[in-house]
């Protein structure tokens, strides 16, 4: 089997797409992955893709550097993705060989539109940001299957498929409080507050309370219990934070508010509701954070 | 024929598609999908075309094959547009997927974001879409008759309550009834503070004239303000550095209209309804807190569908400025949506920091222009032309 993996700005549901293909077609020989990306087109705003398809190849190999991979690794480029005459056309050139699953976690609708068109493609797999399962879309008799997937990354993983593998100096560790908020299984990863949190050409650093990777989701806790900042001001920071762990880990990352003070909390709120950006991004709560508030943000 | 959209929290796009469609003789129906996220945009969309005939669709999962080709499956006797912008990629694929097999004559569209047009695509016979036709969306304003206010409303929900738009003539209207007032007190003792200072220095004819002209009125007549400002803010004002500094505020401000005014002119854009002001904003904002800006005041233009965001902000001290940039984009999209063009006007000491917290090396991940106060007509006109070159518009 092969996989045909659309890249486009944000590498993380595609890399997870790759290691399901990896893992579910281990016994089958020779299978191909053919990352598709963008070339560098800047006068229309659409950036290349290629750097983050070489990181998802880099970041594969080296989480399986210790198994014995069958995989082959096959370069696409597409010249306008704007364009879908001039993608259907660079689609034309690439030869697919045998049977390919598509993986429509990454690229533009226009590029998933052309490649869903090939006639080699059997399956669709997708990405369901809200829940994270994968969904298997059979083309020919269009059924759906949700597979729950175990696959975890490590906080580096992550930040590696951001190129960040080198600038990064960061210190992990179980926070000693994690027993506090959650039971052990729900975390992937717990990352202790007050860590070495200084990225290189980041804007600037950041004092965060608490972090954790949950779901492969960069999950923040920001505590402004007692703090004296007005309703814009805690709105203005959560943009510079924001855009901080975009940075880092793409557009799936979500912000918890600690929030005492009632009066703040409600007017919070109500300023966050006109955002859609926000919207699903942020949750406030008081007191601890508890599982049923993790859970409920990642089913909104 | 059908229109078949998903309505998404974007209410804009919607918007423009359904105008679009909405001229075409043989539209018999729009039905708009929807999820239980998005009732209220729905709602508003469709108040936004009583003349149309508008069927709710509620779909509860849009991962669910069945549910939605149910729903769609009454549609297989007729011709059928199914537009393709909103909604998640894989509801897009399964609409397009099931559409295809229910009905042949389905054609299908697409709002390109990036190029500011609608293409219009067909299935060819290697059954591949392909584009056919396109329009870019200042046409469909045009044609339209759409105005910016109506676009900024559309994008904005109602609990959006400090936004309360004026024209540029209203805006100066209001320069003359209330901030000349205030400016009055402060401007006449800053001439004579002006004078004192200067009384012993040399003056060219223009300093003299500005002086003797202001100072013999004693500035007492609106009109006379005006003409003096213009006056000087024609002249050459880097020669009269020390009088502009007591001039920032109200007439720097004044000084940006005006200027703009005049871009308009040259750029072709119509300020009685493609320029306005977010004024509510600027009569309510924090001025006098410590650290925070003295003022700002956000002009918002389109130009061919290019919607850009201006604050105007001055006085801020430079560690507010990490935060204040984000305060701008993020009012920006909310005010337009995520297709807004932020643009930060202010000095040119203020916009060294800007470009240096805002380079791409420093990881700042949204885009922001900043552009210099001393130079805004020059540099807002080409920010203007450098975007309508990107969307293909020169």
């Amino acid at each position: 089997m092969n996989l045909v993996l659309l890249v486009g700005t944000n590498p993380l549901p595609v890399y997870i797409t790759l290691e399901y293909f990896a893992n579910r077609y281990k016994e089958e020989q020779n299978n191909t992955v053919y990352l598709t990306y963008s070339k560098n087109k800047s006068e229309n705003s659409v950036f290349s893709t290629m750097d983050y398809a070489e990181n998802i190849k880099k970041v594969f190999e080296l989480r399986n550097k210790e198994k014995i991979t069958n995989i082959n690794f096959s370069w696409a480029e597409l010249k306008d993705i704007t364009n879908i005459n001039q993608i259907n056309n660079d689609l034309q050139d690439i030869y697919l060989s045998g049977k390919c699953l598509l993986s429509i976690a990454g690229g533009t609708k226009l590029m998933v539109l052309s490649a869903f068109s090939k006639h080699q493609i059997e399956k669709i797999l997708y990405i369901e940001s809200m829940s994270n399962d994968l969904i298997i879309f059979n083309k020919n008799n269009m059924t759906v299957d949700k597979i729950e997937h175990n696959i975890s990354l490590r906080a580096n993983d992550l930040f590696m498929l951001h190129g960040h593998s080198e600038n990064i100096e960061m210190k992990l560790g179980i926070n000693n409080n994690i027993n506090k908020y959650f039971t052990d299984d729900l975390c992937n990863e717990f990352i202790e507050s007050g860590l070495n949190f200084k990225p290189k050409n980041i804007i600037s650093s950041l004092e965060i309370e608490n972090w954790f990777i949950y779901k492969n989701v960069m999950c923040v806790i920001l505590d402004f219990n007692n703090c004296k900042m007005s309703v814009k001001e805690i709105k203005v920071k959560t943009m510079q934070y924001l855009n901080v762990l975009k940075q880092l880990s793409g557009d799936n990352v979500k912000i918890f508010y600690n929030i005492n003070n009632q009066e703040i909390n409600r007017n919070l709120i109500q300023n966050l509701k006109v955002n859609s950006d926000f919207d699903k991004n942020l949750m406030t709560f008081n007191g601890k954070i508890s599982s049923n508030i993790l859970l409920r943000s990642f089913s909104q | 024929m059908k229109l078949i959209l998903i309505q998404s929290k974007n209410i804009m796009q919607n918007f423009l598609i359904i105008n679009e469609f909405a001229k075409h003789k043989d539209l018999s129906e729009t039905i708009v999908i929807f999820d239980g996220k998005c009732s209220s945009e729905t709602n508003q969309l469709i108040k936004l075309f009583p003349e149309l005939y508008i069927t709710k669709l509620k779909i509860n999962n849009y991962f669910n094959v069945e549910e939605i080709k149910n729903k769609i499956s009454k549609y297989n006797k007729e011709k059928l547009h199914l537009d393709l912008t909103s909604g998640y990629k894989f509801t897009t694929i399964l609409l397009y997927a099931i559409s295809k097999i229910i009905n042949q004559e389905v054609s299908f569209s697409y709002l390109d974001i990036h190029k500011k047009k609608l293409i219009f695509l067909k299935l060819n016979s290697n059954n591949n879409l392909e584009e056919v036709n396109s329009k870019m969306v200042y046409k469909i304003l045009e044609e339209n008759k759409l105005k910016l206010k109506e676009l900024i409303l559309v994008q904005l929900k109602q609990e959006y309550s400090y936004v309360k738009f004026k024209t540029i003539f209203e805006v100066k209207e209001d320069y003359k009834l209330d901030i000349f007032k205030i400016v009055e007190k402060k401007f006449k003792k800053v001439l004579y503070k002006f004078w004192d200072l200067n009384k012993k220095k040399q003056m060219n004819l223009k300093e003299r004239k500005y002086n003797k002209i202001a100072i013999k009125n004693e500035l007492d007549k609106l009109n006379v303000y005006e003409s003096t400002i213009r006056e000087y803010f024609e002249g050459d004002h880097n020669k009269n550095l020390k009088l502009f500094k007591f001039l920032t505020d109200e007439l720097l401000e004044f000084k940006l209209i005006m200027d703009f005014e005049k871009l308009t002119e040259t750029l072709s854009i119509d300020i009685n309804n493609e320029a306005i002001f977010n004024y509510e904003l600027y009569k309510s904002y924090e001025k006098k807190v410590k650290g925070k800006p003295e003022f700002e005041l956000d002009m918002i233009i389109n130009d061919k569908g290019n919607i850009f965001v201006v604050s105007i902000t001055l006085g801020k001290k430079s560690e507010w400025w990490v935060y204040h940039i984000y305060e701008v984009i993020h009012r920006a999209k909310q005010i337009v949506g995520e297709s807004a063009i932020p643009v930060i006007v202010s000095s040119s000491h203020d916009i060294n920091i800007i470009r240096k917290l805002t380079n791409n090396n420093n990881g700042f991940q949204e885009t922001i222009y900043p552009i210099n106060i001393d130079n805004f007509s020059n540099q807002f006109k080409q920010l203007i032309l450098n975007k309508r070159k990107e969307c293909d518009l020169l």
